[in-house]
């Protein structure tokens, strides 16, 4: 049973097509990167996938039931969706944000234990317990991105859509983001994470899927979908391909002419 | 620190928070009742408030009760909405008052008045101030709903807030008597003046109505705070969030607006005031709101009766007096924070 399954899946905003007949599923307790230029309907695609866009055709099934007869609570105790560059409209505590992810499971009362236990492991795992306390307007653009994965984390969901999580982070806190990611698969979750980073989707995913617009252009292990074939007709580049310890290493060092087409 | 610990915490804080802001409003209120233009010596008051006997009795119980209690209903109406309506837009100069919401719920009443629908039947009066208001906010919604940007709420309001002007003064041009004159004039500036135990009755049930409903939202407009897609992802169906907002809204609002006329940038300034106290959470800002607009109006509505001006000073006038430099100040100090 896939956990994610979507069937020719596709989408047009204002008469443009942004995905076209895409089929792909992603599997429980796989970490899977999607990467793609910019534009080729990564963000569409996750959209679609946590109920947000309805797709013009297509089929989507979320834990073998299609996503239209999910009841709207019922889904996103199963689906968390951390969007790209959110940010929080008032200076509410960390604490309280964090909280807010709960939002799913607790009823209009007060948390329940189990859901202070989620808030506190969502905390640590992304090391913000330290800044509980602090409201989120005090803190860097790093800090805020890292609570706002917490909020994600916090609903212990089964499936983890995460649009470009690290933009923000340093090197340090990206590895960090993408362990965590990872750990969030090893507890049995199908995390879907859209990267830019080549080098970082290939050390930490254990599956790529390349979007071209709108099109699956490849998918399986990051050798295999990051190729330098690949590579220079999606990107329209050349990169290092090596490896170091036994885990692939994707340097991007040229910028070809043009983009060819898939 | 555990979560648990701070949920408790939280909610002991509200309540300390809440219990202070009404024990500031019975004290208000009963300095207001003890506070008027007839000369009533505290004993006097005292035993017209109680026996109901005589002049005192009248002046206690028919001037002076009602216009405690609506300065308490209208001033909750007004906190509790502006803090809704902040929420829904995310943005902390939303207001009834400002935004046109008030404007267009005393031009509905202005036209209950001007064709007479008022005197065949009472409820139409708050009905048309409802329906105003509930006008208002859908329109506030369409404008301003889909960004975030602050200033065009604002241009949204003034704009609401001029078509309300303009019509009111259509009608007062084409006003029949000079009586519908100064009726019309009292909604634009609002006071709590002379009313009666009939506008209490009047206004309380969709007031108290309103409060259930806006009540209601309070998780929802936790959730908003993330942004419409967070929210939504999180099970919030946004539509109907905003919908219950500008029912609740149109409700507690047009019902208050309907019996004391426009009291302007309550909504604005209580919110505000509040939100450093209950952690700036959206749920948890609504009733310290409602309490705090309570406690604001009652206030003012002393000070308009303390002011020794020759006629009494109109509440809605006061309240703008002091509502206009506030607003100014928020709007430097937001776009401070956004260079």
């Amino acid at each position: 049973m896939s956990a994610v399954s979507i069937t020719s899946v596709s989408v047009s905003l204002r008469a443009r097509p942004v995905l076209k007949d895409l089929s792909l599923s992603f599997e429980s307790g796989v970490c899977t990167g999607i990467v793609g230029p910019n534009g080729s309907g990564k963000s569409t695609l996750m959209k679609v996938i946590s109920g947000l866009l309805q797709p013009s055709g297509g089929a989507v099934q979320i834990l073998d039931r299609a996503l239209s007869s999910w009841p709207r609570a019922e889904l996103a105790r199963v689906v968390s969706y951390l969007p790209q560059g959110g940010d929080i409209h008032w200076p509410m505590k960390v604490s309280s944000v964090v909280a807010l992810g709960r939002l799913p499971h607790a009823s209009d009362k007060a948390l329940s234990a189990r859901d202070a236990d989620a808030i506190r492991q969502a905390l640590q795992k992304c090391d913000v317990t330290a800044l509980a306390d602090r409201p989120m307007t005090e803190l860097s653009g790093g800090e805020k991105a890292r609570v706002l994965l917490a909020r994600a984390l916090a609903a212990e969901a089964q499936i983890i859509l995460a649009d470009e999580p690290l933009a923000q982070l340093d090197p340090h806190h990206q590895i960090h983001a993408m362990e965590v990611l990872q750990a969030e698969a090893a507890r049995g979750a199908a995390v879907i994470v859209v990267l830019h980073d080549l080098a970082i989707a290939a050390r930490h995913c254990e599956r790529i899927c390349v979007i071209s617009k709108g099109s699956l252009a490849a998918d399986g292990s990051p050798v295999e979908a990051l190729s330098s074939d690949h590579l220079r007709q999606v990107f329209g580049i050349d990169a290092y391909i090596g490896e170091h310890q036994g885990a692939p290493v994707i340097l991007p060092v040229r910028r070809r002419a043009a983009i060819l087409s898939v | 620190m555990s979560a648990t610990s701070e949920t408790v915490s939280k909610a002991s804080v509200d309540l300390r928070l809440l219990l202070i802001l009404g024990g500031l409003v019975l004290v208000a209120s009963i300095l207001s009742l003890f506070v008027g233009y007839a000369q009533l010596p505290f004993a006097a008051a005292l035993h017209g408030l109680t026996s109901g006997e005589g002049t005192e009795g009248i002046i206690m119980r028919d001037i002076r009760v009602p216009r405690m209690l609506l300065g308490v209903i209208a001033g909750g109406a007004l906190g509790m909405s502006g803090a809704a309506l902040q929420g829904l837009l995310r943005n902390p100069l939303a207001e009834p008052g400002v935004m046109g919401i008030a404007s267009f719920a005393s031009l509905g009443a202005v036209i209950a008045i001007y064709f007479g629908l008022s005197l065949q039947f009472e409820m139409i009066l708050p009905a048309c101030a409802m329906i105003g208001a509930f006008i208002a906010a859908i329109l506030l919604n369409m404008i301003a709903g889909q960004g975030n940007s602050i200033y065009t709420l604002v241009l949204a309001g003034v704009a609401l807030a001029n078509l309300a002007a303009a019509l009111m003064a259509l009608a007062l041009n084409l006003a029949p008597n000079p009586y519908a004159v100064s009726e019309i004039v009292f909604w634009l500036l609002g006071s709590l003046k002379d009313r009666s135990f009939q506008d209490v009755l009047l206004a309380l049930p969709f007031v108290a109505i309103g409060f259930f409903v806006l009540h209601g939202t309070r998780r929802s407009l936790d959730a908003l705070a993330l942004g419409d897609d967070v929210a939504r992802s999180m099970g919030i169906d946004v539509t109907s969030l905003s919908r219950r907002v500008t029912l609740g809204v149109a409700l507690t609002v047009g019902a208050s607006v309907a019996v004391t006329g426009a009291i302007a940038f309550v909504g604005l300034i209580v919110p505000h005031l509040c939100r450093p106290f209950v952690g700036h959470e959206p749920s948890r800002l609504l009733w310290p709101s409602a309490l705090g607009g309570a406690l604001l109006v009652s206030l003012a509505d002393l000070a308009v009766r303390l002011v020794p001006t020759g006629p009494e000073l109109m509440l809605g006038v006061f309240t703008s007096l002091i509502g206009v430099p506030f607003f100014l100040w928020l709007i430097f100090r937001l776009r401070a924070d956004s260079i």
